[in-house]
C-alpha cells in the first residue's frame, strides 16, 4: 500500500538517508564538562531515535495510531473502546500500563513483529491483557493480532502507550518512542490534566512532527473545560503543525461515574480513525515528511552549539600551538650567545689537514713521546686533561642551556594552562577539565635525559656535517692546502735556517721556533675560517638545537592541553547538517 | 535525613528567639572567607547567601503564625479545599478551567496581617477573617506548578519556600507525577508535610492510597500520613448541602489545622523545620569543602616539596656551578692558601704568585663575587606572559616564579584556591638575590679563612718550608765568617752557589706547597658548593614552603571552622528530632 513512500527509495548501493544521518549523529560529541553538553546530547539522541524509529527504509504497513496521554487519564480504557478488544486492563493505579500494546490485523502483524518497527524493543504476542501492566515487561512491544474483518479498524494499527508523566521513567521513553513511530496520535486528556505542561508539550511535539491529531477529552463533566480544551489548549498546542496538515480533531467523552462506559461517545473517534485508514498513505507520507522536517529543526540549535564550540576549540588549539611556537622562537633568540664548543674538533681536523709531512711528523712523534711525561706532570700538579676539559665544558654548557630551556618551557606550559581563562565560562570549564591534572603534568616540565641526549645527537650531527663538508672542501681545494702547507714549511724551514745562521749551530731553542710558527699559522687560519666559513654554520647549529626544543615544547603542550580535548570536527557537524537536510528533502519530495 | 510527615509529638518548651543567630552570623562570615579559599564555595556563594537569608527569615518567624500552604498540581482541588477549610466561604475561585488559580490566596486572621512577609502578600488575593480557631495560622492557596502557564510554577515555588507546613493535595490522576516528586525532592527538607488524596467523591480505590504512600516512602518520607478525602463534599457540607457525599478524612484535616496545631505545637514544628533547614544549609556549605581536605593538603605539600626542591636545586646548582667552574676563583683560593705562610718561604710564595698574577694567571681579586652576581642584562621581572630571558639574562628568578606558579596550580586542582597574593616577579628576584648575597658572604668568609695562617699545622708547615733554605744560607754565612776569621776570603761564587741552592730548595718547597694548596683549595671549593646548595635550600625552598604552609593553614582553618559550626548547630538542635540521630557532641 505504501507505494508513494516507496517511490522515493535510497539509491541502490548507498545507505538510506536515515541510516546516513544516524551514522553522522554518532560522530557528534560535545565537550565534557560544558553546561550545554547534556542538553545537546539529549537532542542528538532524540534525533537519532526519530531517524531510527520513523525514517528508516519505508516498509509496507498500515498507518499507526498511538493512544497516549498523562498517567491515569484513561488511555487503556480509550484504546479498548476504540479497538473493541482488550488491549490492557485499566487500573485505578497510576502508571498502570508499562508495555506498548499493538492492535493490528493478522495480515499486517508481521510488518510490526519485525525489527524495522521500534528497533531495539523486545517483542512478543500479548497473552493475558494484564501483561501490559507488568513491570518486568516495561519497554516490551506486545502485539495483539486480530483476524481480518474482526475489527472495526482493519486498515490501521492501534497502539496503547504507557503514560508520559509519571515517576516510572521507563514509561516516558516508551511513550516518546511510540510517538516518534506513529502516524497519528490519539491524545487522551482528562479534565484535570488537559492543560498540564508535560501533556501539552507532548501534544505540541506530535503536531510539529506532522502526525494526525485526535484529541480526546476523557471523563469530561464541565462543558466550560471541554470548551477551553477545544478552543484554546488544542489549537495553541498544535499551532506548530506543518501547514498542509489537517487540523486537529477534538472529541469529548463524558464522565458517567466510576466504572461506567460511555461506549456511544467513542463512535465519532472511531469514525475519525476510519477516515485515517482511508487516507492512510497520505498520513504516513505526511508523518514521515513532518518527522524529517522536525528532526532537522530540532537538530539545528544543537549543531549551532557544536559549530560554535568547534570554532572556539580551533581557536584554542591554534593559540596553544602559537604559544609553543613563541616559546621556540624565544628559545632560539636566547641561543645567540651559546658558545659552540664543538668547533674545537673542527679546528683540530684543520690542523691535521695542514700538517707539513716530515717536519710536523717529527713534532708529533716528539709530543707522542712526551705524552706520558706530560700526563705525569699534569697529575702531579693536579691539572685537568684538556680533552676532559672540553667534554666537561660542553656538558656544563648543555646543562645551563637545559636550565634556561626549562624556564621557557615552564612559562609556555603555564600560559597554556591559563589560556582557558580567556574563553566563555562554560567552555573554559571544559578546557580546564581537558587539561592534564597539574600533578600529572609535573613530569612535562622535566627536560630529562632523553632531551639532553637529543641535544648531544644534534650537536654531533652538526659536527659530523661540518667535518664532512670541510673534508670535501679540503679535497676540492687541494691547491690551496698545498700552498698553505708549503708556506708553512718554508716559514718553518726558513726560520730554522735563519736561527742556525745567526747562532752558528742547531740548538734546542731552534726547535721551539717550529711550534711558534705553527701557532701563528693556526691562529691566522682559524680566524679566517671563523669569519668566512663558520659564521654560516653557526645558525645551522642553533637552528638544530631550537628544533629539538620546539619538538619538545609542542609535544608537551599537546600532552598538557590538547591530547585529552574532545570535541567534534567541523566536517562531522557539516556532514550531520547535510544528512538532516538530505533526509528532509528526500521525505518532502513525495509531496 | 529523611523528609518528615506530621505526626503527633509532645510539645516542648519554647527556646529563645532566633536560636541559631550566632551560628548563622558565623556562617555568613565563613562564606565570605571560604569563597576566597574554595572555588566551589565561590561559585555557590550567591545560592548559599540566598539560602542563608531564607533560613534567617524562618528563624525570626518562630513566634509568627504558622504558614500552612495548600500545594499541588492544577485541578487537584487546592482552592476547593481552602474554601472548605474556610467554612464554605468562597475565598478562592474554583472552576473546571485549567489552571484556575494564577495568584496566591492568603487566608489569615486580621490581627496577624502584619506578620505576613510583604513579598508573599504582594499581588496575592487577601482574605482576612476573625475565626479564633485559625488565630495563629495563615493558610495559603498556591497556584499550580505543572500547568502550561509556566509563571505559576515560580509562584508555587516562592510560596513553598515560605511554608512551615505543606498540605500537599494530590488526586488519583496526579499522585504519581514525575514533576510532583521532583518538586518534593527539592523542598522536602525544612518543611512538615501532610498528604491529601482528594476526589473521594469520584472514587479513590484503597490501593491508590497505598500506592501513593509507597511512592512517598520511596521519596524519603518516613511513615507519611495520607488523608483520603473529598474537598468538594466537605465544601458542600459546609454550605449546608443535605447530601454532600462522603467527606473522608476531611474532619481529621480540619481538626489538625484548627485544634491540634496549637501555638506551642506550631512553634515546635517551626523549630524542627528550622533545625533541619540550618542543618541542610550547613550541609550544602560543606559540600563545597573537599571531605578529604587533610589528604589533599598532604598531597599538595608533597608535590610542592618536590617542585620547590627542583627550584632550589636549580638555584643551588647555579650558585655551586658559579663556584666550581670559575677557574679564576679556584686559582684565587689556591693562591690564598699557597701564600698563607710566614718567613722567607712566605716571601718567596708571595713573590711567585705576584709574578703569576702579572701573567694573568694568578690572584684575580676582581673575579671573586663576579661569579655570584646575576648576569648583566636586566631583571627577570617582565610584564609579558611569555618571554624568554633575553640573552645573558638571569633565568633563576623565572625558575622560582615558575615553581610558585606550579605549586599554586596544584592547589587549584585539589579544589582549594591558590594562595593570595601570588608570588610576584620582584619577590622571586628578592629570593634569588638573598641567596646570592648569602653565598657571596660565605665565599668571602671562606677566602679569609684560607688566607689566615692561624692553625698549628700551618705553623709547622711554615717551619718545615723555611728551615732548609735558611739552613743553607746560615751554613754559607757561618762558613764565610769562619773563613774570614781564618783570614781567607771566599769569593762571591760561594754565595752565588748558596743562594742558588736556597732558591732551589724554596722552589721545590713551593711546588710541594702549591700542590697541597691545590688539594686544599679543591676541598674549600667543594665545601663552598655544598654551602651554596644549603643556602639555596634555605633561601628558596624555605620561603616557598612557608608560603604554602600559610595557605594550607588558612584552608584547613576554614574547614575546621565549618566543622565547628556544624557541631554547634547539632548541639543547638532540639533533641528528639526525627530526621537524624541526636547529636553526640
Amino acid at each position: 500500500m505504501l507505494d508513494s513512500a516507496a517511490a522515493a527509495p535510497a539509491e541502490p548501493g548507498l545507505a538510506s538517508p536515515a541510516a546516513a544521518l544516524e551514522a553522522a549523529l554518532v560522530a557528534l560529541r560535545p565537550l565534557e564538562a560544558t553546561d550545554y553538553r547534556a542538553a545537546a546530547l539529549a537532542t542528538i539522541e532524540e534525533c537519532r531515535r526519530i531517524a531510527r524509529l520513523k525514517l528508516g527504509p519505508p516498509a509496507p504497513a498500515p498507518p499507526l495510531a498511538v493512544v497516549a496521554g498523562g498517567t491515569n487519564v484513561g488511555k487503556t480504557t480509550v484504546a479498548n473502546a476504540l479497538s473493541g478488544a482488550v488491549l490492557g486492563r485499566p487500573t485505578p493505579l497510576a502508571r498502570g500500563t508499562k508495555a506498548a500494546v499493538l492492535y493490528v490485523s493478522q495480515a499486517a502483524a508481521d510488518a510490526f513483529r519485525r525489527g524495522a518497527f521500534l528497533p531495539g524493543y523486545e517483542r512478543r504476542d500479548l497473552g493475558e491483557p494484564a501483561e501490559a501492566n507488568e513491570e518486568a515487561l516495561a519497554g516490551t512491544l506486545l502485539v495483539l493480532p486480530h483476524p481480518p474483518g474482526a475489527a472495526a479498524l482493519d486498515a490501521i494499527a492501534l497502539a496503547d502507550s504507557p503514560d508520559i508523566d509519571s515517576v516510572f521513567g521507563k514509561n516516558r521513553r516508551v511513550a516518546w518512542d511510540l510517538l516518534y513511530a506513529a502516524d497519528a496520535l490519539v491524545f487522551v486528556a482528562s479534565e484535570e490534566k488537559y492543560n498540564d505542561e508535560v501533556c501539552v508539550r507532548f501534544l505540541a511535539q506530535a503536531a510539529r512532527h506532522g502526525k494526525r491529531i485526535f484529541a480526546v477529552l476523557n471523563k469530561s463533566a464541565a462543558p466550560e473545560a471541554a470548551e477551553d480544551f477545544r478552543r484554546q489548549v488544542v489549537p495553541r498546542a498544535t499551532a506548530g503543525a506543518p501547514p498542509d496538515a489537517p487540523p486537529a480533531e477534538v472529541f469529548t467523552i463524558p464522565w458517567l461515574g466510576p466504572g461506567a462506559q460511555a461506549g456511544a461517545a467513542f463512535a465519532p473517534v472511531r469514525a475519525a480513525l476510519a477516515g485515517l485508514a482511508e487516507d492512510g498513505e497520505e498520513a504516513v507520507r505526511r508523518a514521515r515528511a513532518g518527522a524529517a522536517r522536525a528532526l532537522e529543526e530540532e537538530l539545528r540549535p544543537a549543531l549551532e552549539t557544536l559549530r560554535r564550540e568547534a570554532e572556539l576549540l580551533e581557536h584554542y588549539r591554534a593559540e596553544a600551538r602559537e604559544i609553543a611556537a613563541a616559546a621556540a622562537r624565544s628559545y632560539r633568540g636566547s641561543l645567540a650567545t651559546l658558545p659552540i664548543l664543538e668547533f674545537d674538533r673542527v679546528l683540530r681536523l684543520l690542523a691535521d689537514a695542514l700538517r707539513v709531512p716530515v717536519l710536523d711528523d717529527f713534532y708529533a712523534r716528539l709530543r707522542e713521546a712526551g705524552r706520558p711525561i706530560g700526563g705525569f706532570v699534569r697529575r702531579a700538579l693536579g691539572l685537568a686533561d684538556p680533552q676532559d676539559g672540553l667534554k666537561r665544558r660542553i656538558a656544563a654548557r648543555d646543562q645551563q642551556d637545559v636550565a634556561a630551556a626549562r624556564v621557557i618551557l615552564g612559562e609556555a606550559l603555564g600560559a597554556v594552562r591559563r589560556l582557558a581563562d580567556r574563553y566563555p565560562p562554560d567552555l573554559a570549564n571544559a578546557l580546564r577539565a581537558a587539561l592534564l591534572p597539574a600533578a600529572a603534568a609535573e613530569r612535562l616540565h622535566d627536560l630529562d635525559g632523553p632531551y639532553a641526549a637529543s641535544l648531544g645527537r644534534e650537536a654531533d650531527a652538526w659536527t659530523d656535517g661540518v667535518l664532512r663538508d670541510l673534508h670535501a672542501k679540503l679535497r676540492t681545494h687541494r691547491a690551496l692546502v698545498a700552498v698553505i702547507k708549503t708556506l708553512k714549511g718554508i716559514l718553518r724551514a726558513g726560520a730554522a735556517a735563519t736561527a742556525i745562521a745567526l747562532t752558528g749551530h742547531l740548538g734546542l731553542e731552534d726547535l721551539a721556533i717550529a711550534p711558534a710558527i705553527d701557532l701563528l699559522v693556526k691562529t691566522g687560519v682559524e680566524a679566517g675560517i671563523d669569519r668566512a666559513y663558520f659564521a654560516r654554520k653557526r645558525d645551522a647549529f642553533y637552528d638544530a638545537r631550537a628544533a629539538v626544543f620546539e619538538r619538545a615544547v609542542l609535544e608537551r603542550v599537546e600532552a598538557l592541553a590538547l591530547a585529552r580535548l574532545g570535541g567534534t570536527r567541523p566536517e562531522a557537524i557539516a556532514h550531520a547538517a547535510e544528512a538532516a537536510r538530505a533526509l528532509a528533502l528526500a521525505e518532502g519530495r513525495g509531496r | 535525613v529523611s523528609g518528615r510527615a506530621l505526626v503527633a509529638e509532645v510539645p516542648r518548651p519554647a527556646a529563645a528567639a532566633a536560636p541559631y543567630g550566632q551560628v548563622l552570623d558565623a556562617l555568613d562570615t565563613w562564606i565570605g572567607r571560604a569563597a576566597r579559599l574554595f572555588p566551589g564555595v565561590a561559585r555557590a556563594e550567591p545560592d548559599l547567601r540566598a539560602a542563608l537569608a531564607q533560613v534567617r527569615a524562618r528563624g525570626e518567624r518562630l513566634e509568627a503564625p504558622l504558614f500552612v500552604l495548600l500545594a499541588g498540581g492544577t485541578g487537584a482541588g487546592k482552592s476547593t479545599l481552602l474554601n472548605a477549610l474556610a467554612g464554605g466561604e468562597p475565598i478562592a475561585a474554583t472552576s473546571a478551567i485549567r489552571p484556575t488559580t494564577t495568584a496566591l490566596t492568603c487566608y489569615y486572621h486580621l490581627e496577624s496581617e502584619l506578620a505576613i512577609p510583604g513579598e508573599l502578600l504582594d499581588g496575592a488575593r487577601r482574605a482576612p477573617h476573625r475565626r479564633a480557631a485559625l488565630r495563629d495560622k495563615v493558610i495559603l492557596d498556591a497556584p499550580d506548578f505543572d500547568s502550561s502557564v509556566r509563571e505559576n510554577e515560580a509562584r508555587h515555588r516562592r510560596a513553598l519556600a515560605a511554608a512551615d507546613l505543606v498540605v500537599l493535595v494530590a488526586t488519583p490522576e496526579k499522585y504519581a507525577g514525575a514533576d510532583l516528586f521532583a518538586l518534593l525532592e527539592e523542598h522536602r527538607r525544612g518543611r512538615s508535610f501532610v498528604f491529601v488524596l482528594n476526589r473521594l467523591d469520584q472514587g479513590v480505590a484503597p490501593e491508590v492510597a497505598a500506592d501513593f504512600r509507597r511512592e512517598l516512602e520511596r521519596a524519603g518520607f518516613a511513615q507519611p500520613t495520607v488523608l483520603v478525602l473529598s474537598a468538594l463534599a466537605a465544601l458542600r457540607a459546609k454550605r449546608g448541602d443535605p447530601e454532600p457525599g462522603p467527606q473522608g478524612d476531611f474532619p481529621r484535616l480540619e481538626a489538625l489545622i484548627e485544634e491540634e496545631l496549637t501555638r506551642a505545637r506550631a512553634r515546635e514544628i517551626k523549630r524542627l523545620n528550622l533545625d533541619e533547614l540550618v542543618l541542610r544549609l550547613l550541609e550544602r556549605a560543606a559540600e563545597h569543602v573537599p571531605p578529604d581536605l587533610a589528604d589533599r593538603v598532604a598531597r599538595w605539600r608533597l608535590s610542592a616539596a618536590a617542585i620547590a626542591g627542583e627550584a632550589h636545586a636549580a638555584v643551588g646548582e647555579s650558585l655551586a656551578r658559579g663556584v666550581v667552574e670559575d677557574e679564576a676563583l679556584a686559582r684565587e683560593v689556591r693562591g690564598r692558601i699557597a701564600t698563607g705562610y710566614g718567613g722567607l718561604f712566605g716571601f718567596y710564595q708571595a713573590l711567585h704568585w705576584a709574578v703569576r698574577a702579572l701573567g694573568g694567571r694568578g690572584l684575580a681579586g676582581a673575579a671573586v663575587g663576579r661569579v655570584l652576581a646575576p648576569p648583566q642584562g636586566g631583571s627577570a621581572a617582565g610584564e609579558e606572559p611569555l618571554r624568554a630571558p633575553p640573552p645573558g639574562e638571569d633565568p633563576l628568578p623565572g625558575a622560582v616564579l615558575l615553581a610558585a606558579d606550579r605549586i599554586d596550580d596544584i592547589a587549584v586542582e585539589l579544589a582549594f584556591a591558590r594562595p593570595t597574593p601570588p608570588l610576584d616577579a620582584a619577590s622571586a628576584l628578592r629570593l634569588v638575590d638573598r641567596a646570592r648575597a648569602a653565598a657571596r658572604a660565605e665565599l668571602t668568609a671562606a677566602l679569609d679563612r684560607a688566607h689566615a695562617p692561624a692553625s698549628g699545622s700551618r705553623r709547622v708547615e711554615s717551619f718545615l718550608y723555611n728551615a732548609p733554605p735558611l739552613a743553607v744560607l746560615g751554613y754559607a754565612l757561618v762558613t764565610w765568617c769562619l773563613a774570614l776569621a781564618r783570614g781567607e776570603i771566599i769569593g762571591a761564587s760561594w754565595f752565588l752557589a748558596a743562594g742558588l741552592a736556597a732558591v732551589t730548595l724554596l722552589a721545590t718547597a713551593g711546588m710541594l706547597a702549591d700542590r697541597i694548596a691545590a688539594r686544599r683549595a679543591a676541598r674549600v671549593v667543594d665545601s663552598l658548593a655544598r654551602a651554596a646548595r644549603e643556602i639555596a635550600e634555605r633561601e628558596v625552598q624555605g620561603p616557598l614552603m612557608a608560603r604554602l604552609a600559610e595557605a594550607a593553614g588558612e584552608v584547613q582553618g576554614a574547614a575546621k571552622a565549618l566543622a565547628d559550626l556544624r557541631e554547634e548547630a547539632a548541639r543547638l538542635r532540639r533533641p528528639g528530632s526525627i530526621s537524624s540521630p541526636p547529636a553526640t557532641a
